[in-house]
């Protein structure tokens, strides 16, 4: 007993450390109180500082990652009073300037960005956005935050449901000549067991030779060769041309996920189309636009993503970019030879072609294809039929002899063909 | 016989299969000197240029023919507010139509076909909302610094430098400001018959 009095003694003198530690620590840090979901004051509040939350802070801080501005999950914990963490919400430099060392820390360590003053807060307000922030870093469902939600994400399941494949329906016709042959068989071994009852004598020819008889050959010969001179036909006709061109490209990009469910205009990347000859691919500063924030894809989660950040050169740890970035180099999809002009100015903004009316339903297409077969028909096509908007246009008032024809109402419409769209050289130059 | 058979159904197969094309490759050409360009085309990589890309960006310090040179850099932000100023006037008519237009392309998205912050990938939680150009402090931003924000992006917003030429981003601009002076517009006659209605009582 007496060789354990001095241990007992500094085990209580480190108990005591600790707990003085421990609740010098507790003190430090700014009080926040937790949201009860069941007192509606307390969810009021939460309430409140959401809505504050979403107006003022989210554009520079998310709460469980640093953005331009640091997480501000545990923010509580990392400042030691309540007043100081007002002091700076309301003028961030002012506590830089007066020394303060953790204010100089933060700033520094997030790449000397200067915080927006928020002087108009009440430290009340404050307090608020710190209550529903440590509530959402705590994972406590919000009444009002859940039901915002919901209805958002049930809305934008994808619509589309995946196409049926080519396999499948192999499948079914092979499953289906299986079935034949065997009724066939089933019905000649019946025939047979009755004639044979009859007095008949049977001739048993085997199964092979029913099947190569004269006949079926000279049937199969004619089916191969009409099939044989198809293909031919159409392979020859799909030289040179690409439809349904489907390469695999250096980040797996998504139209059916940025179009289809995000709802991104198709000119907010392709800057170029109402403007120049070609729709352009957007550079890795476009991508990054959203991607500074986007972390995380539904589908390769961040795989894909961070091949972005490689291209761009951005440390998504340090919120900043690090290296020089570099070429993504994509594989063109849609080729037009080399001896042909075509102008996506032209045909989107003036001509006020959609863009699916050449490209397909992009929004649903997971990996981009060539959806037109691009051909010279298929361009005449198109020019014969598409009316031409000739009254709002007023280029195209110099055309008198077509308007004097559409006023006397001998001509019903002006194709893009009766403007020259058919003449040799408004392609080939 | 056997002979026969075979050859009639190869002849079968060979019909069926031919000329299918794997979909990962573009397919064959008549003529490739005629189809693929030998001039470098943009967007096209190019072995010239020490980046390997055909599109250059203009060489630091020079200003393209009717091209604009902003005069700030990114830390200027407080002098935009006096030094850059809208030098077009618009008529109303461009400013319903093409900046509206360029507002749905480019900013609708995340600051909301209203300017209130709640674009679709807003509602739908990927993004964060940006402020609201309704309510201050953004009500009231000088035309300059929204200017040098669109130059070189502010916060959680990129830089819209290179979608936007100087004439759209002053068309965009335009249309916010249109977009803000019919929401103070609808809002004031609100709190002018509330306080009417406090003075009959």
């Amino acid at each position: 007993m007496h060789c354990c009095k001095p241990i007992r003694g500094v085990l209580q003198l480190i108990a005591l450390i600790l707990f003085l530690s421990l609740s010098s620590a507790a003190f430090a840090a700014v009080a926040v109180p937790d949201v009860n979901p069941s007192d509606a004051a307390s969810v009021d509040k939460a309430k409140q500082g959401m809505e504050l939350f979403k107006a003022n802070c989210t554009s520079c801080h998310a709460i469980d990652r640093k953005v331009t501005g640091p997480a501000l999950a545990g923010v509580y914990d990392r400042w030691d009073s309540d007043t100081k963490i007002v002091e700076w919400v309301h003028n961030s430099q002012k506590l830089i300037a007066s020394g303060d060392p953790y204010a100089n820390k933060i700033f520094n360590e997030n790449n000397k960005s200067v915080m927006t003053s928020f002087p108009q807060f009440s430290p009340e307000q404050i307090s608020n956005i710190l209550i529903y922030v440590k509530a959402k870093a705590n994972g406590v469902a919000l009444p009002f935050d859940a039901v915002a939600a919901t209805p958002a994400t049930g809305a934008n399941t994808p619509s589309t449901t995946p196409a049926t494949p080519d396999w499948y329906i192999w499948i079914l016709i092979s499953f289906l000549l299986v079935l034949v042959i065997l009724l066939v068989s089933v019905t000649s071994k019946l025939d047979k067991a009755v004639r044979e009852k009859a007095g008949e004598v049977v001739v048993d020819v085997s199964i092979d030779k029913k099947i190569f008889s004269k006949k079926t050959l000279k049937v199969l010969l004619l089916i191969g060769s009409i099939l044989l001179v198809f293909n031919i036909f159409n392979g020859a006709i799909d030289f040179g041309r690409s439809q349904g061109y489907e390469p695999y490209q250096p980040i797996r990009f998504s139209h059916a996920l940025h179009v289809g469910q995000n709802q991104i205009e198709c000119q907010y990347c392709h800057t170029g189309v109402e403007k120049s000859r070609h729709a352009s691919i957007p550079g890795t500063q476009i991508c990054m636009n959203c991607h500074k924030y986007v972390q995380n894809g539904p589908k390769y989660g961040k795989d894909e993503i961070n091949k972005i950040y490689a291209y761009a050169g951005w440390d998504p740890e340090k919120q900043k970019f690090v290296q020089a970035p570099k070429n993504i180099e994509w594989v063109k999809v849609h080729n037009l030879p080399d001896h042909v002009y075509f102008n996506h100015s032209q045909h989107v903004k003036v001509g006020g072609i959609k863009c699916q009316t050449c490209h397909g339903k992009v929004e649903e297409y997971e990996t981009m294809k060539q959806f037109a077969p691009l051909s010279m028909g298929w361009c005449i096509n198109c020019h014969r039929n598409t009316e031409v908007k000739f009254a709002e246009n007023k280029y195209y008032s110099i055309f008198s002899k077509y308007k004097d024809e559409l006023k006397k109402g001998t001509r019903a419409k002006v194709t893009v063909a009766d403007i020259g769209g058919t003449d040799c050289q408004k392609c080939h130059y | 016989m056997l002979k026969r058979y075979h050859i009639i159904f190869l002849l079968f197969i060979l019909g069926c299969v031919s000329c299918i094309r794997d979909p990962k490759q573009p397919g064959r050409a008549y003529m490739p000197d005629m189809q693929y360009s030998t001039a470098y085309d943009a967007g096209s990589p190019n072995p010239i240029f020490k980046d390997g890309k055909t599109d250059e960006l203009a060489p630091p310090g020079s200003v393209g023919v009717g091209k604009y040179l902003y005069p700030l850099a990114d830390s200027e932000y407080e002098k935009a507010a006096t030094a850059i100023t809208n030098p077009f006037t618009f008529t109303k008519e461009q400013i319903e139509g093409e900046g509206k237009h360029l507002f749905l392309m480019n900013c609708a998205i995340c600051h909301g076909e209203k300017g209130d912050g709640q674009g679709h990938l807003v509602q739908i939680q990927k993004f964060p909302p940006p402020p609201s150009y309704l309510i201050e402090p953004l009500l009231s931003k000088p035309e300059g610094q929204r200017y040098h924000t669109l130059m070189y992006g502010k916060n959680m917003m990129g830089s819209y430098a290179s979608q936007l030429d100087h004439r759209e981003r002053w068309l965009v601009l335009s249309y916010v400001k249109s977009l803000q002076m019919a929401a103070v517009a609808q809002s004031k006659p609100a709190t002018a018959a509330k306080t009417d209605s406090t003075k009959t009582k």
